[in-house]
């Protein structure tokens, strides 16, 4: 994953070793959990669903129906879509939070997160309410005298985005909060000092120190709405299919072996969506961009 | 200017995550059977079912229960995962981090049947142990995302300088390291909490009939046959109790989340 | 300097983690207020020991099977019953059951034929002896005795409407539904996702095919009608939004399921429904392969067919029972809504076994074509 990038230079090799130490063995216990609650499950269910099926089969049905391969199409670019409005909302939103006095920092932080003790169904079905035609949204427009919107945001991708991001947005701001929070803030000010304007300032020195944080919360929250069922289904409605839903029905039908390789398939384009992204961060790197 | 426009953003944003909850408060007062808006008439009636009917009691605590103690083993072990992950170079390490942070991608009914599979074999269907496993895999995640974005940066000095001073790995964890990152721990947490409550699909296979079901796994029971208010009742009920623990901890002590070796590098 | 805070803070959340834990496993062997006398299952157990495990769906339908079946059959038999009210992924938790050797239910239901004949075949369904039952000499329903299930209730997809909205004293058939101009207004649909042959197959007989001609369903011609009120056409995605559709004035006429119209019209009595064109299934009780309590299920399926029994379900969720003799006692306005009604009947068709099975062959492929025309 990103977030894991290349570890500080000092801490590797012998010489550190004796002072900082990463025992690899720290891992185990997870890994043992790992294993026993999720891949030892994964593995039974592929020998369920791949060795009785025709894998071959599955995979040609898969890539002939256009409607899967629309469906994955569009899966990854509401997810992308998500990523980007919501870490582009979150930095501003961490930025000002970190910046309060601390009675008020802490006061928006709680307002950042008690919300999301609201059960995901709730979410939903209030964003429906809000975002039907009829909803509080058009009776909002109507108040305003503006023209009624008709559900222009409803059962469509524009709702999955407003819903989506508004359930990762606390996931993408706080990790954010954290980064900006480790800022040195005597570094903006000698900046200042030195005659650079804020937008140099941000540029030069709070963005780059904040831009791990943010290609963190970008992937954390893009590999988080490609698995999503729940929301999509409701505020996405029949006619923006997420990928998730589709395995859900497959399932249902009792289809295992195809909805084995749909699941396989996301994991898979996942994977190598990532790799991608690995890579083009270390080229930006490499050439000094970030 | 460019302050206040700032400021009329946040408020925005503030707004912006706290509509759907403002939305539940009305459609949890209708006296209707349905969660219809605007409510037809009002009524207290749900949140007397909330807190009386043991249908909602049961699967509520239950919940809240499986979610703090699945949030804690994740918290603690992927902290302690997410060290050697972030911060030293091995075979394997970029693999193994995906494989870990997997199970957030992964459609959760593909794992549900193996899992059902494998409890089932144990002999442990329903038994706690496979849904705090269970829970904590798939909250590791964002646990170690989380806490690994904030060892990354982490300032090796520190330990180095404790260390010829003679203290040991764990003191050094829990004293040095722990105090520094602990805001990160504490979202950790409280994502992992978060996430745990949430989950439906796996729970829903490793539950046995008759056993009481965790608040999510309850809700989807009746997401088909109802829409009833009780439902909002119950998220406006916690979020409120939430309010009030937060707004609480945030008065009596602002202080935890500044203040020297709190995430401040000197 | 901040020591002090900081251990107040540490002390007070252990304190609500102690509190939350406390209070949970106080509470866990707690039992639903539903299912009276159930016994505690204990952890790591396949089944209730002793007891019958049935498994349907939730909400008001689940209270209504433990209200008008459960209780009284508990009563007569001392037999303890444990309702487990999911029914979300029944065909996927059957197949996972059987594949651990572990079944978990003794007695299932709430979906239809095709589904349940599927999964007869696979072999993951008990073959139903009607003679032991009793039931193949009761007059029942047609269709109710299955080898793989009884028949549990009528189901059925009928125009529903808002009759304010339509010329007075209008009784919409399933040809004016797709008619636009004589009926303009919003059309409540389903998204998919659950029978994605029935409304296709609604549209062709809309369009003029015979039910006995139906089957292969000639999609392009099913879909061409569609279309002709894609346009004005609202969707749901569940049950409940089906009624909520209707409740919240999004649609002025729908294709839904008899029982939700009628639960809908308590709330709203402007809300009527019309069997002219509808289609009619049946919804089924089965008994999985390798259930541990089967003849207790035999039992309690028998218990279903009593004709007070099944009134009394009708009377509180509007689906019609499979034994005639319900229907006499039945209070005179439900008469006259519910499917079993011979007036109401009379204008409703259904698939044959046969058709059945087809159907339970491209159910995958309906669900495809359904969801792309959807979607597009």
């Amino acid at each position: 994953m990103t977030a894991v990038a290349a570890p500080p230079t000092k801490d590797v090799g012998r010489a550190r070793g004796q002072f900082v130490r990463h025992p690899a063995w720290l891992a185990v216990p997870l890994l043992i959990v790992f294993v026993l609650a999720f891949l030892y499950p994964l593995l039974r269910m592929g020998e369920v669903a791949l060795l009785r099926g025709d894998v071959v089969d599955n995979v040609t049905r898969l890539i002939d129906t256009p409607l899967y391969v629309r469906v994955l199409g569009r899966t990854f670019q509401i997810a992308l879509m998500v990523a980007l409005v919501t870490v582009a909302l979150a930095y501003p939103l961490a930025a000002f939070i970190s910046r309060r006095s601390d009675r008020v920092q802490a006061l928006l932080l709680v307002l950042l997160f008690v919300p999301m003790l609201t059960s995901v169904v709730v979410r939903a079905y209030s964003w429906v309410t809000i975002l039907r035609p009829n909803g509080v949204l058009d009776g909002i427009a109507n108040m305003l005298g503006l023209p009624p919107l008709g559900g222009a945001f409803f059962e469509n991708e524009a709702g999955i985005l407003i819903g989506m991001v508004h359930l990762m947005l606390p996931f993408a701001a706080l990790p954010l909060y954290a980064a900006f929070r480790r800022l040195d803030p005597q570094l903006p000010l000698a900046a200042a000092t030195l005659g650079a304007s804020p937008a140099r300032q941000w540029l030069r020195i709070v963005g780059p120190l904040t831009l791990p944080s943010a290609l963190a919360a970008f992937v954390l929250v893009f590999i988080t709405t490609l698995g999503f069922v729940i929301t999509p289904s409701i505020l996405g409605g029949p006619r923006a299919l997420m990928l998730g839903v589709l395995v859900q029905r497959q399932m249902a039908l009792n289809d295992f072996p195809f909805a084995g390789v749909l699941s396989i398939t996301l994991l898979a384009t996942t994977l190598i969506t990532l790799i991608l992204l690995r890579l083009a961060v270390r080229r930006f790197r490499a050439v000094g961009l970030l | 200017m460019a302050a206040r426009l700032h400021g009329v953003f946040a408020a925005a944003m503030v707004v912006y995550l706290l509509l759907p909850l403002a939305i539940a408060v009305p459609l949890s007062l209708t006296s209707s059977e349905f969660m219809t808006f605007p409510p037809r008439g009002l009524s207290l009636r749900w949140y007397e079912e909330f807190f009386t009917d043991a249908q909602w009691t049961g699967p509520t605590m239950f919940s809240l229960a499986l979610a703090a103690v699945a949030a804690t083993l994740a918290t603690l072990l992927g902290s302690l995962a997410a060290w050697p992950l972030v911060r030293r170079r091995f075979v394997g390490r970029a693999s193994l981090a995906a494989l870990l942070g997997s199970p957030i991608v992964v459609p959760a009914i593909s794992v549900a049947i193996g899992a059902f599979l494998v409890w089932a074999g144990l002999r442990l269907l329903g038994n706690p142990v496979s849904l705090v496993a269970t829970h904590v895999v798939l909250t590791a995640p964002f646990v170690l995302l989380v806490v690994g974005a904030a060892l990354l940066e982490f300032d090796a000095d520190h330990i180095g300088a404790a260390r010829t001073l003679g203290a040991n790995g764990p003191t050094i964890a829990r004293r040095i390291v722990a105090p520094q990152i602990l805001p990160s721990l504490i979202a950790a947490w409280l994502f992992a909490f978060i996430t745990s409550l949430d989950e439906v699909v796996i729970t829903s296979f490793l539950l046995t009939a008759g056993q009481v079901p965790t608040l999510a796994v309850f809700i989807f029971s009746q997401v088909h046959w109802s829409s009833s208010p009780a439902i909002a009742a119950s998220s406006v009920v916690l979020v409120g109790i939430a309010l009030v623990i937060g707004l609480g901890i945030a008065r009596l002590a602002p202080l935890s989340i500044s203040g020297p070796g709190m995430g401040r590098p000197r | 300097m901040s020591r002090g805070p900081d251990r107040a803070l540490l002390a007070v959340l252990i304190g609500l983690l102690i509190v939350v834990v406390g209070c949970s496993t106080g509470q866990a062997p707690a039992q639903p207020t539903g299912t009276s006398g159930a016994t505690d299952a204990p952890t790591g157990s396949p089944a209730v020991a002793g007891g019958l495990v049935i498994n349907s769906c939730g909400g008001l339908y689940g209270e209504s099977i433990e209200t008008a079946f459960i209780a009284p059959f508990e009563e007569d038999t001392g037999i303890d019953v444990v309702y487990d009210p999911n029914c979300d992924d029944q065909t996927t938790k059957l197949a996972a059951h059987a594949e651990a050797g572990q079944v978990q239910w003794d007695v299932i239901g709430g979906f239809g034929g095709p589904l349940y004949k599927d999964l007869h075949d696979q072999g993951l369904l008990a073959t139903i002896d009607h003679e032991a039952l009793g039931s193949d000499v009761m007059g029942l329903a047609e269709g109710a005795t299955q080898p793989f299930g009884l028949g549990f209730h009528h189901d059925g997809v009928v125009v529903g409407y808002h009759a304010s909205q339509l010329p007075e004293g209008a009784t919409p058939t399933v040809e004016d539904y797709f008619d636009l101009e004589a009926y303009p207004g919003a059309r409540g649909m389903t998204g998919g996702g659950f029978e994605d042959w029935t409304r296709p197959a609604l549209a062709l007989v809309a369009d003029g095919v015979e039910p006995a001609d139906l089957i292969p369903l000639d999609w392009e011609r099913a879909f061409a009608k569609l279309d002709t009120i894609k346009d004005e056409a609202v969707f749901w995605t569940g049950g409940t939004e089906m009624m909520t559709v209707m409740l919240e004035d999004r649609a002025v006429m729908c294709l839904c399921s008899d029982a939700r119209m009628l639960q809908a019209q308590r709330e709203d009595d402007d809300i009527k429904l019309s069997f002219d064109g509808a289609l009619r299934s049946m919804i089924f009780w089965a008994i999985p392969e390798g259930a541990p309590h089967s003849d207790m299920a035999l039992e309690f399926l028998a218990s279903t067919l009593d004709p007070e029994r099944q009134a009394h379900f009708t009377e509180l969720i509007g689906y019609s029972g499979v034994n005639g003799a319900s229907y006499d006692l039945l209070p005179a306005e439900l008469q006259s809504q519910v499917l079993v009604n011979p007036e109401n009947l009379s204008g409703t068709w259904a698939f044959t076994p046969e058709q059945d099975a087809w159907l339970a062959e491209n159910a995958s492929d309906a669900s495809e074509r359904y969801s792309t025309w959807v979607s597009e």
